[in-house]
């Protein structure tokens, strides 16, 4: 039976060696294991990415008039060659207009195509890596094309009634609604050739929407 | 004494191999080891569904009335060669109807049945490239009476409201639409099967809305 042992490094024996190196085991001094976890490990690779649907004072405009399948509030076209994994989603209302039912989804499917938007702003979790995505991220979109096939939807979450509040004396709602895969544990992987969308549905809504996936090439995901 | 060493592979150096090849442990450049979760793992795989009895504008009618045990808003039959763990419910109300008890419920157990007239649900795999799919069936929106649970009862999760009611006007509080549970929330991971229904009840007067259950479904061998 061989004992394993590792290399203590928890204060001034730290080295950072170089890519490709052989490496002993850090360790605390009393033999604990420094552990990073997978996503952690891909987001330092710069193989994690944020796309910003509106951000700072620029909103963009959500779906008016409730949920329609064919008009993406964001959309991402995963090409044939890489799959992503989301990992979080973040919808900020800055307006919902007058009082209707309010819908949060995210669905993956084949078969959609976006309809005219704005371009989303994609960034790598490490610029110095140069990585960057290969997917086509649109946002607040006119008519396109719904989901034909293969549809999974991944989250919700709604308010019966809401509306933009004018007085103080109103009753306030949600505006921030949130999804993190680390929170349930299950990832999804989608694509190749695959879509993503969100709808952030109410009367006449308004805000911003960001997102954040890992997107590793089909290969290693088959 | 064996030292464990691992290759640096932070970000130029790393490399994925096919599936059975020798790999060297991945580490950062001050040593420390990239670990994934287990249910992370099963995801890469394949062998976490996702179940949806619901989707985009098409909400599906929850029992009415009250909980009606033999009337399932949500059934996953889980035949003799698998085992499934749940690991994550949601349910989201779009209207509950007047005034009444909101209970919302996840049991497990032997010999129940859904009605034969309820509707399939939809149910993918967290990874489609793996062409894994579920040998569970799954139904929901049972309207008439199936046969409710007969043995090895366990109730993993229940949320309630006292009463609830669609609102109709800004002025009128707010009660919760969405309900949630996860496993990863207390840890607790629950097999059920080979052999056992798992059953959803999302009740109020007159509920509709959606349901989603995701869960690992691995062959009944590697669990006994």
């Amino acid at each position: 039976m061989s004992i394993m042992k590792g290399e203590i490094a928890q204060t001034t024996g730290v080295d950072w060696d170089s890519e490709g190196a052989s490496k002993s085991l850090r360790m605390l001094r009393d033999g604990t294991v420094s552990m990073t976890n997978w996503i952690a490990a891909l987001s330092l690779e710069g193989r994690v990415f944020t796309a910003n649907n509106g951000v700072a004072t620029t909103s963009i405009e959500f779906g008016a008039g409730g949920l329609d399948t064919t008009e993406f509030d964001f959309h991402i076209a995963v090409p044939a060659g890489v799959a992503i994994i989301p990992l979080e989603l973040n919808i900020h209302y800055s307006a919902f207009g007058t009082a209707l039912l309010v819908e949060n989804v995210m669905q993956t499917g084949t078969g959609s195509v976006t309809g005219a938007g704005t371009t989303s702003v994609v960034r790598s979790s490490n610029p110095n890596s140069g990585r960057t995505s290969s997917c086509t991220c649109t946002g607040a979109a006119v008519a396109g094309t719904a989901f034909t096939a293969n549809v999974k939807e991944i989250w919700r979450e709604i308010d019966q009634l809401s509306i933009t509040i004018a007085t103080i004396a109103q009753l306030r709602v949600p505006y921030n609604y949130r999804w993190s895969a680390l929170q349930s544990g299950c990832l999804d992987v989608v694509g190749p050739s695959a879509q993503l969308a969100v709808w952030a549905s109410s009367n006449a809504g308004g805000g911003m929407i960001s997102f954040k996936w890992a997107e590793l090439p089909s290969a290693a995901l088959v | 004494m064996a030292k464990v060493e691992g290759l640096i592979k932070q970000t130029t150096a790393v490399d994925r191999l096919k599936e059975g090849a020798d790999q060297y442990l991945r580490l950062l450049r001050d040593g420390t080891l990239s670990m994934v979760d287990w249910i992370a793992a099963l995801s890469l795989e394949g062998r976490v569904f996702t179940c949806n009895a619901g989707v985009a504008t098409t909400a599906i009618a929850f029992g009415d009335e009250g909980l009606d045990t033999d009337e399932f808003d949500l059934f996953v039959s889980v035949p003799s060669s698998v085992v499934i763990i749940p690991l994550e419910l949601n349910i989201h109300f779009e209207t509950t109807g007047t005034a009444l008890l909101v209970e919302c419920v996840m049991q497990v157990g032997t010999g129940g049945a859904a009605n034969a007239t309820s509707t399939a649900t939809v149910t993918r795999s967290s990874n489609p490239n793996t062409g894994l799919t579920s040998a569970c069936t799954s139904v929901c929106a049972a309207n008439t009476s199936g046969t409710a649970f007969t043995g090895d009862v366990k109730e993993i999760w229940r949320a309630s409201d006292q009463i609830s009611i669609d609102i109709d006007t800004i002025a009128q509080i707010r009660i919760p639409y969405n309900y949630r549970w996860k496993a990863m929330t207390s840890g607790v991971l629950d097999v059920v099967g080979p052999s056992y229904g798992l059953a959803v009840w999302a009740s109020s007067k007159t509920g509709t809305g959606m349901i989603s259950l995701k869960y690992i479904e691995l062959p009944a061998s590697v669990m006994q």
